[in-house]
């Protein structure tokens, strides 16, 4: 099968391990199993991988079946050195907690700003962090 | 090495016999007569042992590569095959090894239970429902399958050195028969061998104890011993079975020996030791060959406890090995076919129930497939190690034990001998052949075996020698492989149970696979784990891919992709421009089109809506066009609107609409000729007719709703917006010649009223230049009907040429007129002219002239465009009186204008 020139196409991704970002900000990792015209994807061993700062945590998520609206980001990831990140990987327990600090702080951050922007006589405009569906 | 050797083949004579039967019933009775037909008395007489050698090591090493680079390294498992045709029957073949492998496991047992003259009896029972009737299995499985691959055995003894797998298939098929052969004439018995190799193991039974402790290389000493009658008996068979033979073994043990030795002592695995054993115990010399012995014997003989059953005392220790071995052994006991399996427990049990080798198999083949399996008889016997389940089975058995050499089995099925064998003795599933690279990686191995065999150089042994030699192989190369990646051959082993299952477009897909780990090195690691690949067949892939291309379908990129097609014109055209620059192109002329591959036309089905007449409280469907109404407003304006004033302001409004609409259908029709004629740019030559068609349709559409013949107010009122005479302008160009010069027919007629609307402002310029296109292209005929246009539209006493030439746009008309005149006089002889279309003409010029000649310098309006030839043509039809009255004046048509 020959693809148009300039096209890409979700086929060549089959099998391989990709990282996927959802609209919602999560991140997965799993293998592409399956995929439809619709970029719906079919995750296999997947895991979701929570950042926060130089840290991360994976939770086991097993399969995934992604509607394709939902995919902001796909890409595949580099085997060969999957396993030297500069990432430092810490239990599933401490990144999410780590992970609500930072939601928590980003939060009062929020707060503040709303609450300057006021004082100024300005309408703060909440900021829609991502399309709440 | 003959010594050895012959030792061992009268040891494997008596027992052999009996565990051949049990083994492989079916096989044995005709074997001699098979090994006669299929490799003649000659071969083993006049062999050529180097010449063989160098076809086998070819043949080997294409053979080892296929067998066993698979599971190892895809990437050169992959180069091996040729063709993909190749790997099919690769895959194949491993298919039926496979299956065979499942089904020997239920065999085994079977086997061990029942007596081997039951055997053939039973032997239904034995394969169990995987199995139809025994004898209807081999003839099947045999003849299909082994014809391919084996067919004319004699003449593959000759074949050339090329190098193919169909080669490789036989030759191994024919090392396997021969080995057979060579065992059937040693008439010593395993004890002797034993013996003679193993001093102080002498006529003991082996208990699974020991023989795991040998494996394991504790206690090396005593196993080590039979284990190499095992692996050997091949070499020493060889010499064996006919004079000829043996000599050629023996001479054969330089190379021979050297490979194979460091592998095994490294290991300790039990092949190991076998190599020296048996070189040492080549006392007993050339052991006659009493009659050629089925391969199953052969099997046989290598596993140390084959050679124990032979003897009494081994017997009594067999009972305790096969309780204990069971497991690993169930496919050797009942299948004993398979060389690989040789494992000692099974040779055991064969050996002790088992008559003599050659009935129990001549009696079942005799039956039903005897005919068949004579001229088959190479596969067969190569059969028989095919057949033989895998370490697969086994799976935990100590690396070095020598179930863990499966590896020889598999050699045989590995190479060709694999799918026929293993038919007879393995229930494979005949519909099952697809599986190709389920093969375990176990199977496999034995190839590499052969490959050491054939160089030793044996020729007709070289095969047997090396179907043996791959045993040993094997067996090393199991335990390596274990030893390194113990899980491994579980994996495989169950991939190659989920592609029995598959079909073949699902072996293609492993390929596909395959050839993508090969890219990948890590991707053998990861392919051995994620046994999920693959899940998307290539069909699916093809389907989404076909969904996504459909989309990019188009029959109009203009209007479906405008900028990406726009773009990417743009771009060509710019490489063309560099090319064209550094010369490289010469075609300067061609100009770029864009090629649309004609795609078949969608369904247009024209939407026709339901129609729900005479229903009930009518459904509302509401759309863009018809909005649901929310509150009914006519109702309330009607009362109002009948009011004085506001209705004609309306009425106003509403013309004025009604007018701006009009013009707005008319440019639609206008942009669906564009969109034609863009279509008609992306088409090949040959599809353009219809859309040319279509257009020529489009634009007398367009001309008949500009012109609206006969309601000449309809023109005008479109004339009198801007916006209607830039339709006009663009329309113009584009209609038939007759057509336009209608229009500008028309033009002229209402000119008076055009520019007297257009005063100011000069709008009507923006008809300039496609007007005077026409103009300049018209003949006499229609100049003159346009100088009569303007004439007669004096009607009303404002002349219309004297108005005209008050005006930029007329007196730019009148002064193209007047060229085009003098154009078509100059070229036209005064003899073809139309004497009458003259004389109007030459009135016209005259009223001109005079008009001209009222008209105050001053109101005279420069034209667009000066032509000096209005000189001439005035001195050619007026007289030198006129002219020189209007000399002045008509300087303004003929000269550029001077800044005032």
């Amino acid at each position: 099968m020959n693809y148009l020139p300039g096209t890409a196409s979700l086929v060549e991704e089959i099998d391989k391990k990709l990282l996927v970002v959802l609209r919602d900000g999560r991140t997965l990792i799993g293998y592409l199993r399956s995929i439809d015209q619709f970029a719906n994807l079919v995750l296999h061993r997947t895991i979701e991988r929570i950042h926060v700062g130089k840290k991360y945590g994976d939770i086991p998520r097993g399969i995934f079946v992604v509607r394709g609206e939902n995919v902001v980001l796909l890409g595949e990831i580099d085997l060969e050195n999957e396993n030297n990140p500069q990432l430092e990987e810490v239990p599933i327990d401490d990144i999410l907690e780590m992970q609500r600090e930072e939601q928590i702080q980003k939060q009062q951050e929020e707060e503040r700003k709303k609450k300057s922007m006021l004082e100024r006589g300005l309408q703060p405009h909440s900021e829609l962090h991502d399309d709440l569906f | 090495m003959e010594d050895t050797l012959s030792p061992c083949n009268p040891a494997l004579g008596a027992g052999y016999h009996e565990n051949n039967l049990m083994e492989a019933p079916e096989e044995e009775e005709d074997i001699d007569l098979m090994n006669d037909e299929t490799f003649g008395g000659d071969i083993d007489e006049d062999f050529d042992w180097e010449e063989q050698h160098e076809k086998l090591s070819e043949v080997i090493e294409v053979g080892d590569k296929v067998l066993y680079g698979r599971p190892s390294r895809g990437s050169e498992y992959q180069n091996n095959y040729a063709s993909q045709e190749e790997f099919m029957e690769q895959s194949i073949r491993q298919l039926v090894v496979e299956d065979e492998e499942i089904d020997d496991p239920a065999i085994l047992n079977v086997s061990k239970n029942c007596p081997i003259p039951k055997k053939c009896q039973n032997l239904d029972d034995l394969f169990g429902p995987s199995s139809p009737p025994a004898l209807l299995d081999t003839e099947h499985l045999v003849s299909p399958t082994s014809r391919n691959i084996w067919g004319s055995p004699v003449k593959e003894a000759y074949m050339p050195p090329t190098v193919n797998n169909l080669q490789t298939l036989f030759e191994f098929a024919k090392a396997a028969s021969g080995t057979s052969h060579a065992k059937g004439a040693p008439g010593r018995t395993l004890e002797e061998l034993e013996q003679q190799i193993v001093p102080g193991s002498k006529g003991h039974a082996m208990t699974a104890e020991d023989l795991e402790r040998q494996l394991r290389g504790e206690g090396q000493k005593p196993p080590p011993l039979p284990e190499p009658h095992l692996h050997h008996p091949p070499p020493g068979f060889l010499p064996g079975s006919h004079g000829p033979r043996n000599q050629t073994p023996q001479r054969m043990p330089p190379g021979y020996g050297p490979p194979y030795m460091p592998m095994m002592e490294g290991r300790r695995s039990p092949l190991g030791p076998g190599p020296y054993p048996p070189r040492a115990g080549e006392g007993p010399p050339g052991p006659t060959p009493p009659g050629p012995i089925p391969p199953h014997l052969l099997n046989g003989r290598r596993s140390p406890l084959d050679s124990v059953p032979t003897t009494p005392q081994n017997n009594r220790s067999s009972p305790v090995l096969l309780h204990r071995l069971s497991p690993l052994g169930p496919g050797f006991g009942h299948t004993s076919p398979s060389p690989g399996r040789v494992s000692p427990i099974s040779v055991v049990l064969r050996g002790s129930p088992s008559p003599p080798p050659g009935t129990p198999q001549s009696s079942i083949l005799s039956a039903y497939a005897r005919g068949a399996l004579q001229s088959l008889l190479g596969n067969r016997m190569t059969t028989p190690p095919i057949g033989i389940p895998r370490p697969m089975l086994r799976g935990p058995p100590p690396p070095h034990s020598p179930y863990n050499s499966p590896g020889p089995r598999q050699s045989p099925h590995g190479g060709p001998f694999g799918p026929p064998h293993g038919s007879p003795y393995g229930p494979p599933p005949p519909g099952s052949y697809p599986p190709p690279h389920s093969s375990p990686g176990g199977p496999r191995p034995p190839h590499p075996m052969g490959h050491s065999d054939p160089r030793r150089g044996r020729g007709r042994g070289h095969f047997r020698g090396h179907s043996r030699g791959g045993y040993m192989n094997m067996d090393v190369r199991e335990g390596y492989s274990e030893g390194h990646d113990p899980n491994k051959y579980d994996q495989i082993h169950h991939q190659g149970n989920r592609d029995h299952r598959r079909d073949y477009q699902d072996n293609r897909r492993e390929y596909d696979r395959r050839r993508y780990y090969h890219y990948n090195p890590d991707e053998d690691r990861k392919r051995s784990v994620d046994a999920y690949a693959g899940l998307m067949t290539q069909k699916e892939k093809d389907w989404i891919i076909k969904i996504q291309l459909i989309q990019l379908q188009t029959e109009n990129p203009y209007l479906d992709d405008f900028y990406y097609t726009t773009y990417t014109l743009k771009k060509k055209a710019e490489e063309r421009l560099k090319r064209q620059q550094n010369g490289a192109l010469d075609d300067k002329d061609s100009e770029l089109n864009l090629i649309i591959p004609a795609m078949a036309k969608l369904e247009t089905k024209p939407y026709k809506p339901a129609q729900f007449e005479g229903s009930l409280g009518r459904l509302t469907t509401s759309s863009v066009h018809n909005p649901r109404q929310i509150i009914d407003v006519r109702s309330d304006n009607k009362p109002h609107s009948e009011e004085g004033e506001p209705k004609n302001v309306s009425k106003e409004l509403r013309r004025s609409r009604q007018l701006l609409m009009e013009i707005e259908n008319g440019y639609n029709l206008l942009l669906d000729v564009d969109d034609i004629e863009k279509k008609i740019l992306a088409l090949p030559e040959e599809a353009r007719k219809p859309l040319f068609e279509d257009r020529k349709n489009m634009l007398t559409d367009l001309y008949k709703y500009l012109l609206c013949p006969g309601n000449n107010d309809h023109f005008l009122s479109i004339m009198s917006i801007r916006k209607g005479r830039k339709l006009v302008a663009r329309v113009l160009p584009l209609l038939e010649k007759s057509q336009a010069e209608n229009m500008v027919q028309l033009l002229l007629r209402n000119m008076a009223y055009l520019i007297k609307k257009d005063q100011g402002d000069e709008g009507l310029m923006c008809l300039h230049d496609s007007v005077i296109r026409v103009i300049d292209t018209c003949d006499l005929q229609r100049l003159v009907e346009f100088a009569t246009e303007l004439k007669e539209s004096r009607q009303n006493q404002s002349k219309t040429t004297a108005v005209a030439i008050q005006n930029k746009f007329g007196s730019s008309l009148v002064c193209t007129l007047l060229h085009r005149g003098e154009v078509l006089h100059a070229n036209t002889s005064p003899l073809d002219m139309d004497n009458q279309l003259e004389s109007l003409w030459c009135q016209f010029v005259h009223e001109f002239a005079g008009i001209l000649a009222v008209v105050p310098t001053e109101s005279l309006v420069h034209p667009k465009q000066h032509h000096a030839s209005i000189t001439e043509h005035f001195d050619r039809l007026l007289n030198k009186k006129l002219i020189a009255v209007i000399e002045d004046k008509v300087k303004l048509f003929t000269e550029p204008e001077r800044a005032a």
